[in-house]
């Protein structure tokens, strides 16, 4: 019988298969056995599934709420579902989710410790202390989360300056982190001031981290574009028309591309984009408005786009709206648990490990 | 054969020939390639890799699916129908799809597999892969424990 030859199927079959499965699946078929679980677990193979579904995964958002949880929404067909991410050995309390890159997603807690979690596989990796150039307590700290296509790298960067209220120039130091390496290594001085824009977390296209800046030479605004393979500052053009002041700005990814929006105050019911087609082209920046009357005099800006379905998520007066710029249409956003605003980013679900298999401290999950 | 057009022959390893309708057998690359290569009129091309029974439901996919007239709903219940196979006759198919590099049918394959294991428990999925668990119970558990998140 046909049976008894080919009783066990080829291994090229099987990797085929397993390519075109979900993340969840996958999970379940490292319990296979444990050819399989290394194979399922092999960074390479974790990198080549990513990519194959990177266009096609739904993507999700994480919060933080007014209790310090984290907490994921599936923002499918208007049904918003939270559901708390859940580490069992960790009772921190997160502020800030500060970055968000191939599912893995960069969280601060109080006491400004960083942790790269996969909020999917719930794995997640604490980063080691290190000895700042300024104390957290009385400073602002910054982050960005991106990865380096030339290192392999997943790599952090964080900007502190001191907290002070005054005028003068303010140095902001940059410390970059490599989740590879598991270590911290001090870079220096910016050359731009970023304790006069908002404070933000970067804003990552193009293998690089952005920031709005001021120039310490003219104060002018500039955005300012950390480049993770060089490890250094570059300045990516800005918009011919935007104004000079640009403080009340945001910068945030549209489609893919870098966007900055802003609420004019003089433009009622209005949010100017302005959205940089081709990157690092200054030509290229175009310019739209939304235009919807429940708006008012709000200060709306861009926190996300949900790239499927054309939403954005705007935070309008501290309060988020979701809104559809194919059907010009807002849409409420009712979720059960209270987010901090500012604190929001989307995902997608991914099998990357936060700590490429070292297996350093808070690396198990178990 | 009620076939206007010039025939083609397929020959299997064991020895079981197959005439197809040329416009049919030059929709695949490898068989096009050959036939620029000789006559095909008075040549048969030999299939080394194939046997009687798999090229059989070969020549049964392609023809229905370029069947003229044929309807989106008549080739989905004729797919249908058609992978209805064990996990090894599947699995000769596929690698005849390989070797003919015909990626559609290739790709109904592994979309069978994938249907086959969707949701199923992870012992019958090994035994639709012919996987042997060499887990311990301990190692089991484990490892399960380890990917909790996957079964929620």
């Amino acid at each position: 019988m046909a049976m008894s030859k080919a009783k066990y199927l080829p291994e090229e079959l099987i990797i085929d298969i397993f390519y075109r499965l979900p993340v969840k699946s996958i999970g379940r078929c490292r319990c296979l056995s444990k050819h399989w679980r290394n194979f399922l677990s092999d960074p390479q193979f974790i990198k080549l599934h990513f990519n194959l579904h990177a266009h096609t995964q739904e993507e999700k958002l994480i919060i933080v709420t007014w209790l310090c949880e984290l907490h994921t929404i599936t923002l499918s067909h208007d049904i918003l579902i939270s559901t708390k991410v859940d580490f069992q050995q960790l009772t921190h309390n997160w502020i800030s989710v500060a970055g968000s890159c191939n599912g893995l997603v960069l969280v601060i807690d109080r006491e400004n410790v960083q942790f790269l979690i996969n909020p999917t596989t719930l794995e997640y990796h604490k980063f080691p202390v290190f000895d700042w150039a300024l104390p957290p307590k009385t400073s602002c700290y910054m982050y960005g989360l991106g990865y380096d296509i030339v290192s392999d790298d997943y790599k952090v960067v964080s900007l502190s300056y001191r907290d002070t209220n005054n005028e003068f120039m303010s140095n902001t130091y940059v410390d970059l982190y490599s989740v590879r390496k598991s270590h911290w290594e001090t870079l220096g001085i910016s050359p731009y001031d970023h304790s006069l824009t908002d404070r933000a977390s970067g804003v990552l296209v193009n293998g690089a981290l952005h920031w709005l800046a001021c120039r310490t030479f003219e104060y002018s605004t500039a955005i300012a574009a950390f480049d993770l393979s060089a490890d250094k500052f570059l300045e990516v053009p800005g918009p011919i028309d935007l104004q000079d002041n640009c403080f009340m700005c945001n910068l945030a990814t549209l489609k893919g591309c870098l966007c900055i929006s802003t609420s004019l105050p003089r433009d009622i019911n209005t949010v100017t984009f302005w959205i940089m087609k081709e990157y690092g082209v200054k030509e290229s920046w175009t310019k739209f408005k939304i235009i919807e009357p429940s708006l008012d005099d709000s200060l709306s800006t861009l926190l996300c786009s949900i790239t499927d379905d054309d939403d954005v998520l705007l935070d309008v007066d501290e309060e988020w709206v979701i809104y559809n710029l194919k059907e010009n249409r807002r849409k409420d956003l009712l979720i059960d648990v209270n987010p901090i605003t500012h604190e929001a980013r989307t995902f997608v679900d991914s099998l990357v490990s936060p700590y490429f298999g070292n297996e350093t401290e808070g690396s198990c999950i178990v | 054969m009620m076939s206007l057009g010039k025939l083609i022959t397929l020959k299997t390893n064991d020895n079981e020939e197959f005439k197809l309708d040329k416009t049919v057998a030059v929709k695949l690359e490898i068989i096009k390639n050959i036939v620029q290569d000789v006559d095909c009129t008075s040549n048969v091309i030999p299939l080394p890799n194939i046997d009687g029974k798999t090229m059989t439901k070969v020549v049964k996919y392609w023809k229905k699916h370029s069947e003229e007239g044929v309807t989106e709903v008549q080739l989905k219940n004729f797919d249908q129908d058609f992978l209805k196979m064990s996990h090894s006759e599947l699995h000769d198919v596929h690698l005849a799809a390989k070797y003919l590099d015909d990626n559609q049918l290739k790709e109904v394959i592994i979309q069978e597999f994938l249907d086959r294991i969707k949701g199923k428990p992870i012992e019958e999925i090994r035994e639709v892969f012919g996987i042997v668990n060499d887990y311990t119970p301990e190692e089991e558990e484990e490892v399960r424990r380890e990917n909790a998140w996957a079964f929620e």
